[in-house]
């Protein structure tokens, strides 16, 4: 009879060798009564143990391991859903004392602060008659002695102490493990932690690493014949005494949204209908009031209304400081959402069926994740505080798992290995795409390591063991969690290592298997970009557009994404969209629904590209198994493209449940961490069997839900996405120089660099105009000359790199208190650091003052700026003989300083090189016939290689007349190494292919012309 | 030759030698006169690969014919790791100096990495000093990577610049260092034209201005941010430089690249003809009759080894390690002196020596005897009483120096092989926790955690079989069981369970039960 009250999980980060469900299914096994998951401090491993005691049906008491900065230690278990809240404070306070990781604990705090647990000392060293009488005076009752005999030579001293102490104070004891491990086996797990922990390595750790096996789970038989039966008894009842489950806890909403007179439920609905009649100022339609009235009474039944008000709430904030946001998610596309105005998705115009993301079935809380713009998210995280309180609000944690870089780096050097090798390794690991620890060997021996080398075996077993280990926690990329009570009650909080960030213990899945709700606030730069150009717009033309009023399904718009004419445009920018834009034809804005989800990882995988392509174009008859199947597919031509369709698919015709679909769908989002997809696998099969889908049918889904497993994409997603998407293209086709603006001055972001945006731009006809320190702003800006005429776009003084926007701004109110004279008066006025000067001499952006940069610099250098006295007595000094900039010397010089040039492309200055050598310019390249041979020279800006184009590379080369698109195989790339990974200048000789207005060249040959460029160097964006 | 002119100089003790081969600095306004009397010639020697030849050298011989088979590259140790130099093979495959290591190991993923290694490149560049000895006396090393030679009065001797260039380059090709080098009239000139230029190049005073004037600014290795500002005003090549007014140039760059290039054309002297140290000492004393005994040699000795110390001193040097060759009429009898701590006190190496020859039986007489230290080491001087002059400094021993020599003493006696020290470590297995090592200077002190039961103070060497006499119920187990289980980090794995145990005839031992079978119980060590 025993339960286990002290062991500590992995969440006590570089301690615990083993997972809290380990520890759990363990003790279970060994027919435990219960068991306490006690980490240092923590209970950030408790959720995952509390499933697992659900699943093996044995009692968890939640507990930590209490250390004081005087030495003093006691474990503490919670008996009641009060004494786990005061738990959680005391943690909460101890670990806000200290830096992120650690935590510092006095004494005196343990007074009065925990009177609904029960407490078992573990007496250490000299002072324990004190200690004891210390705590006796607090928590008698609920005070035990705890013993741990761990066969360190000292065993009969332990218990004899135990038994004074117990006598001397009067107090139980029990006897308990101190487990570090679940079984004995974990032991080189745990020394290589320690090592790891102690940042040394395990030949020096000496006396820090256990001297033996022993603090794992023992069987009943080996404790009895250790401890007294006495004090195994004890520990059950101490068990008994603590009754706290994690179910207890209920989460409640924030209630102060809700005005007085209302309920939550009333409250929502006013909202909503006050929504419905802004966008339908005539009268709502008959369907959408339909809808609203069933998503109405759908939350009220399941209670989530106060979810919905929040995210209003924050929506409305947003709104009130016009930062743009968008909903999404799976329940962001519902009516409600779209009245209330946290999504600009008309759903009306679509099929998405909010029943199927909240439903009855599954209690699972509904997901609405917010984008806001990327630079001013922070108002919205800082007013989420202020309205709550901080200690009601708090940043879900991500808990940062050991992967196989940072574990092969970590137990590498624990092992003593050669620094340099296991960086190596690590480089060469850095180009897989996947992280199976099962391919270590085979990696190991392309790198020179002797994989049967002992010492390599071991490497691998333990980086195979370690990996999924918890390191540390982190923060959520905008995971909010708002209580109506205190927080630090619900889950204790932490600091992150960010200044005046807080971390609740728990990550997303902890909340999800509680029940917790959830707000995602998160940034998009898109977002940013698209209020800037809205702004710009609205100055230029005296319009009041705003991204709900941009027209809908424009037919230019549309033109424009047909043409792939999508630089800059959200999501559909990258190469591969922009390869299949041409050939799926959006026309509408469902279409750019589908491209936005088809261009994606899952479907790739899939297979579900080209069957939709050859469907929609015709080619290719549709056809469905069933008429259940044609409901589900028909939006997409019979192909599965969504996650949602996977689910439902698995419903109609494999007859799973909506909770087993739901299942399924998590098994599916976290196949790659758990891998227990197969469980499925044969019911689904079953299930289509039985309603007679043929074999072929069966196996292609599962391919299908294999591809989506990993990188799934829901369609509500896709439609925000697409929303934005839509709203940043029509803002390039009717605004080009604002979208440019807006762009650029929310760098950085997207694809394309300010030099590629620039380049775009002026090929649509809108005149450039170059930095300039008597009219630039610090953003770009749109000049006007007349009324009626395209505005031009002024680059900025942003561009400039290391120019700071603080001395800019000095800059300009010098600048706005009158037009400067000269450079001394500028230097005079502005007083702007000499580093500042520099870098604007070196933009050109002193041209109006100065004439050319190198007198620019040459003035500059003279000024004396450290003595107001010599301010006006400069010297006397002769022109210098400086040589006026080349062209080339110009061109080097703007790429350096601001990325981009307005003068002629670097590539036009070797174009009679180029000519000697027979080489084609892209414009020659474009207008080649489909298969013809080419050769072609040009800057490389952009190399991407998505993990789905197997072993594929997409290269961006460019010259004067235009973008050539080089697609280089893996084999070519292996041939030409050097060339692929290091050309700036490249020389591309290859097949020339055109199909379906798309054109691409397939490199042959690919060589590195650098050199021609002199010291002029490109940067490439390089993508994996 | 080179042996016997040292020899010279180092018996004119009157004349210190200077101290370390750094660049003298010239003062500020020489005169223009003592400049001109004689134009000088200066050769520099410029090593582009001098991290990777010292790599290959420090490598030990079975590795280097790896290396040559292989792509390698030496790698920075700062935090970015770039790569310092690689080999051709490296180099074709597109690494080159500057990448990052993750980028050369893109390139190639064969790659063999290895650190760098400043201590070694200086010693490698210290040693071309000296070998370059060979055809000037004026030899100047510049770190990290150049040495300057005057070698006007050298031309003679070699037979004119051309052979003389092609002498130093067929000697250090060898060392596959990446040297590249030119003659020009002032050293700065030839340093500039050395760096910016792979094929030897022989500049003439009157094409100085021009040789100079095409030369890029990169080349003159200024600190970066004068060359960005040099780029800001256009400023590409020396020439574009030399146009400028050098007082406005001065307030805009700072005086010192101005003054440089004052030097590189001559209108400045930066480096004086000067000594350079070498880096051994040689002495050899040619006997008048044969020596048989070892008595009379170590009398004969004691001048030699006080001609050392007067050197040692005077030019503030010390050493650790001393060969003192007994030559025979046939072969030869080496003595090696290897010191615990670099010293100049000959009094202290008489004595060893005095050990040396106590054991030493002469296999025949001798005839000559060679005295060779082959390094000089720079003395760190300690802080002395004023009253103390230079000749009694080394002769006041500090304890660990005491201690020191007390080894050298008798390791001198029984062989260095003979003496060990035991030493401790933290590890829980018994026998790991302490071991018999050579002696040195650096004993750690190590924590043992206090809540470690007694361990015995004698343990034996190897624990003894008791199985036998454990069943027979020879031992009295007087304490709970301390289990120690160590992971097989470090040789086999070990799971034991030890007691303190008293035999029948009342000794207290330690003894263990191995936990892995057979399960057999052994007796490790005694108490007291």
């Amino acid at each position: 009879m025993y339960a286990e009250l002290h062991a500590l999980s992995n969440f006590s980060f570089l301690r615990g060798a083993s997972f809290p469900e380990e520890l759990v299914e363990r003790a279970a096994e060994l027919g435990y009564r219960a068991i306490a998951i006690t980490d240092e401090c923590s209970v950030a491993g408790i959720v995952r143990a509390h499933e697992a005691s659900k699943k093996h049906n044995l009692p968890l008491i939640v507990g930590a391991t209490l250390t004081c900065t005087d030495g003093l230690t006691v474990v503490a278990l919670s008996q009641s859903r009060r004494g786990y809240g005061q738990l959680c404070r005391l943690i909460t306070k101890a670990r806000r004392a200290a830096v992120k990781g650690a935590y510092t604990l006095e004494r005196p705090w343990l007074d009065g602060a925990l009177d609904e647990c029960c407490l078992v000392w573990l007496p250490d060293g000299n002072n324990t008659a004190a200690d004891g009488d210390w705590l006796q005076a607090r928590f008698a009752g609920r005070l035990w002695i705890g013993v741990e005999l761990h066969h360190d030579g000292h065993d009969r001293e332990h218990v004899d102490r135990a038994r004074k102490l117990s006598d001397a104070l009067n107090l139980p004891v029990t006897a308990c493990g101190g487990v570090l491990m679940h079984v004995r086996e974990r032991k080189p797990l745990h020394d290589v932690l320690t090592a790891i922990r102690l940042r040394m390595p395990l030949s020096q750790c000496g006396y820090a690493l256990e001297p033996n096996r022993d603090r794992h789970l023992h069987a009943i038989k080996t404790l009895a014949a250790r401890y007294p039966a006495e004090w195994l008894a004890e520990s059950v009842r101490i068990a008994e005494r603590c009754r706290f489950s994690l179910d207890e806890i209920k989460y409640q909403f924030p209630a102060e949204l809700v005005p007085e007179g209302h309920t939550a439920a009333s409250w929502l609905r006013k909202l909503s209908y006050e929504g419905a009649r802004e966008r339908w100022p005539d009268q709502i339609p008959e369907n959408v009031q339909t809808l609203l009235e069933h998503e109405l009474s759908l939350i009220a039944e399941l209670r989530y209304e106060h979810f919905f008000l929040t995210v209003h709430d924050l929506v409305r904030f947003a709104k009130s400081r016009r930062i743009l946001c968008q909903g999404r998610g799976s329940a962001a596309n519902s009516v409600v959402c779209y009245c209330l105005g946290i999504t600009i998705v008309d759903p009306s115009r679509q099929q998405v069926l909010f029943e199927r993301f909240i439903s009855k079935e599954r209690h699972e809380p509904p997901d609405i994740d917010v984008d806001f713009e990327h630079e001013r998210r922070e108002e919205v995280m800082q007013y989420l505080y202020e309205r709550y309180g901080r200690h009601r609000a708090g940043i879900a944690a991500t808990v940062i798992t050991y992967r196989l870089k940072s574990a092969l780096r970590d137990v590498g050097k624990a092992l003593g290995f050669d620094l340099l090798q296991i960086e190596r390794l690590i480089g060469t690991l850095a180009r897989r795409e996947s992280e199976d620890p099962q391919e270590l060997p085979n990696w190991l021996a392309e790198v020179g390591f002797d994989a049967s080398n002992p010492l390599v075996e071991r490497l691998m077993q333990l980086v195979a063991e370690i990996v999924r280990f918890p390191r540390h926690l982190s923060q959520h990329v905008g995971g909010f969690v708002i209580a109506a009570h205190r927080l630090d009650e619900l889950v204790p909080i932490e600091n992150a290592s960010m200044e005046n960030r807080t971390v609740i213990q728990w990550d997303k899945d902890d909340l999800e298997s509680l029940g917790l709700l959830k707000v995602d606030v998160l940034a998009l730069g898109m977002l940013t970009a698209v209020r800037r150009t809205l702004d710009l717009h609205n100055r230029a033309t005296g319009e009041s557009l705003t991204m709900a009023t941009i027209p809908i399904e424009d037919p230019e718009t549309y033109e424009m994404f047909c043409r792939a004419d999508t630089v800059g445009v959200f999501q559909i920018e990258s190469r591969a969209q922009m390869s299949m834009l041409p050939r799926l034809q959006p026309r509408e804005f469902y279409d750019l629904v589908i491209e936005i989800g088809l261009v994606r990882p899952g479907p790739i995988v899939g297979d579900m590209v080209h069957p939709y392509l050859r469907r929609r174009m015709g080619l290719e008859p549709i056809t469905y198994p069933s008429e259940a199947v044609r409901r589900v597919l028909e939006r997409t031509k019979g192909i599965p493209i969504w996650q949602e369709q996977a689910m439902e698919l698995a419903v109609v015709a494999a007859g799973f449940t909506l909770g087993e679909a739901d299942a399924l769908r998590r098994a599916m989002a976290a196949w790659r961490r758990h891998g227990n997809l197969e469980t499925f696998h044969e019911k689904l099969l079953r299930g289509l069997r039985e309603r007679g889908y043929s074999e072929q049918f069966a196996d292609q889904l599962w391919r299908q839900l294999q591809g989506f497993s990993a990188y799934g994409f829901p369609e509500s997603h896709a439609a925000s996405f697409a929303a934005i998407a839509y709203a940043s293209g029509w803002l390039k086709c009717h605004s080009p120089a604002a979208f440019a603006a807006g762009l650029i001055n929310s760098q950085p972001m997207g694809f394309y660099t300010p030099s590629q945006i620039v380049r775009d731009v002026r090929e649509h006809g809108v005149e450039v105009r170059a930095i300039d320190v008597t009219r630039s702003d610090w953003d770009c800006t749109l000049e006007v000359d007349a009324p009626g005429r395209a505005p031009a776009l002024r680059l900025g003084l942003r561009l400039v790199k290391g120019l700071s926007e603080a001395a800019t701004m000095q800059l300009l109110s010098a600048r706005s208190a009158s037009p400067f004279a000269g450079t001394g008066d500028l230097v005079q006025r502005s007083r702007l650091s000499r580093r500042d000067l520099e870098l604007l001499a070196g933009a050109n952006a002193l041209s109006a003052l100065a004439g050319n940069r190198h007198h620019a610099a040459w003035a500059l250098a003279g000024v004396e700026t450290d003595y107001a006295l010599l301010a006006d007595a400069p010297p006397n000094e002769a022109t210098p003989l400086l040589r006026a900039p080349s062209e080339g010397q110009n061109i080097l010089a703007d790429f350096r300083s601001a990325g981009l040039s307005l003068r002629r492309h670097p590539v036009a200055l070797l174009r009679d090189r180029l000519i000697r050598r027979r080489i084609q310019s892209a414009r020659e390249v474009l207008e080649s016939e489909n298969g013809a041979e080419v050769r072609f020279v040009g800057l490389v800006t952009l190399r991407q290689s998505p993990s789905t184009a197997k072993h594929t590379t997409f290269m961006t080369v460019e010259d004067e007349t235009g973008i050539v698109q080089v697609i280089v195989w893996n084999r070519v790339a292996q041939e030409y190494r050097a060339a692929f990974l290091g050309a700036a200048l490249m020389e591309v000789r290859g097949t020339f292919q055109h199909e379906n207005g798309v054109k691409h060249l397939i490199a042959l040959a690919l060589f590195d012309h650098s050199q021609w460029l002199g010291v002029l160097r490109v940067p490439s964006r390089d993508f994996h | 030759m080179a042996a016997a002119a040292q020899l010279m100089l180092f018996e004119m003790p009157v004349r210190p030698i200077a101290p370390a081969p750094q660049p003298i600095e010239s003062p500020p306004t020489p005169s223009p006169a003592s400049s001109r009397r004689r134009s000088q010639a200066w050769l520099a020697l410029h090593f582009t690969d001098l991290s990777l030849a010292a790599a290959y050298n420090a490598a030990p011989l079975d590795r280097r014919a790896s290396l040559d088979a292989s792509a390698w590259a030496v790698i920075d140790d700062d935090r970015l790791k770039h790569v310092v130099a690689c080999n051709e093979r490296a180099w074709n495959y597109g690494v080159r100096p500057g990448h990052r290591m993750n980028a050369a190991i893109a390139l190639c993923s064969s790659l063999t990495l290895i650190s760098r290694d400043m201590a070694a490149e200086t010693s490698l560049l210290e040693r071309i000093a000296s070998e370059c000895l060979k055809y000037t006396s004026a030899v100047s090393v510049q770190p990290p990577n150049e040495v300057l030679l005057e070698v006007r009065g050298s031309f003679r001797l070699f037979g004119g610049p051309a052979a003389l260039i092609e002498r130093i380059q067929a000697d250090l090709c060898g060392l596959n260092a990446g040297l590249q080098l030119a003659l020009a009239p002032t050293a700065r000139s030839a340093q500039w034209l050395a760096r910016s230029s792979t094929t030897p190049r022989v500049c003439f005073p009157r094409e100085l201005s021009e040789a100079l004037g095409s030369l890029p600014i990169t080349s003159l290795q200024w600190p970066l941010p004068v060359e960005l500002q040099l780029t800001r005003f256009g400023v590409m090549t020396l020439g574009d430089l030399m146009r400028l007014s050098r007082k406005d140039l001065a307030r805009r760059i700072g005086g010192g690249p101005v003054r440089e290039l004052q030097q590189a054309m001559g209108r400045t002297t930066w480096l004086h003809r000067g000594w350079s140290t070498p880096p051994s000492y040689h002495d050899r004393v040619l006997l008048d009759f044969e020596i048989e005994t070892t008595s009379l040699l170590e009398k004969m000795l004691e001048r030699p080894l006080a001609r050392l110390k007067r050197t040692l001193i005077g030019a503030a040097r010390t050493i650790d390690e001393l060969t003192i060759t007994l030559k025979h009429r046939e072969g030869c009898t080496p003595i090696a002196i290897r010191l615990q701590q670099a010293t100049a006190d000959t009094a202290h190496l008489s004595t060893l020596l005095h050990e040396h020859l106590d054991r030493l039986a002469l296999r025949a007489p001798v005839r000559e005897v060679a005295i060779d230290a082959p390094r000089l080491l720079v003395a760190h001087a300690r802080n002395h009483s004023l009253a103390m002059d230079p000749a009694t400094r080394a002769d006041v021993p500090a304890a660990s120096e005491l201690k020191a020599r007390l080894l050298e003493q008798l390791q001198s006696r029984f062989g260095v092989n003979a003496i060990r020290a035991l030493a401790m470590r933290a590890h829980h297995v018994p026998e790991r926790a302490q071991w018999a090592e050579a002696p040195s200077q650096a004993s750690a002190a190590i924590a043992t955690p206090t809540r470690l039961p007694r361990r015995p103070l004698w343990l034996f060497r190897e624990p003894k079989p008791a199985t036998r006499e454990y069943l027979q119920g020879a031992f009295r187990i007087e304490s709970s069981p301390e289990t120690i289980e160590a992971e097989a980090w470090e040789g086999a794995s070990v799971r034991r369970a030890y007691y303190r145990a008293r035999t029948r005839e009342g000794v207290e031992c330690w003894i263990y039960r191995d936990l892995q079978s057979p399960h057999d119980w052994f007796v490790h060590g005694l108490f007291g």
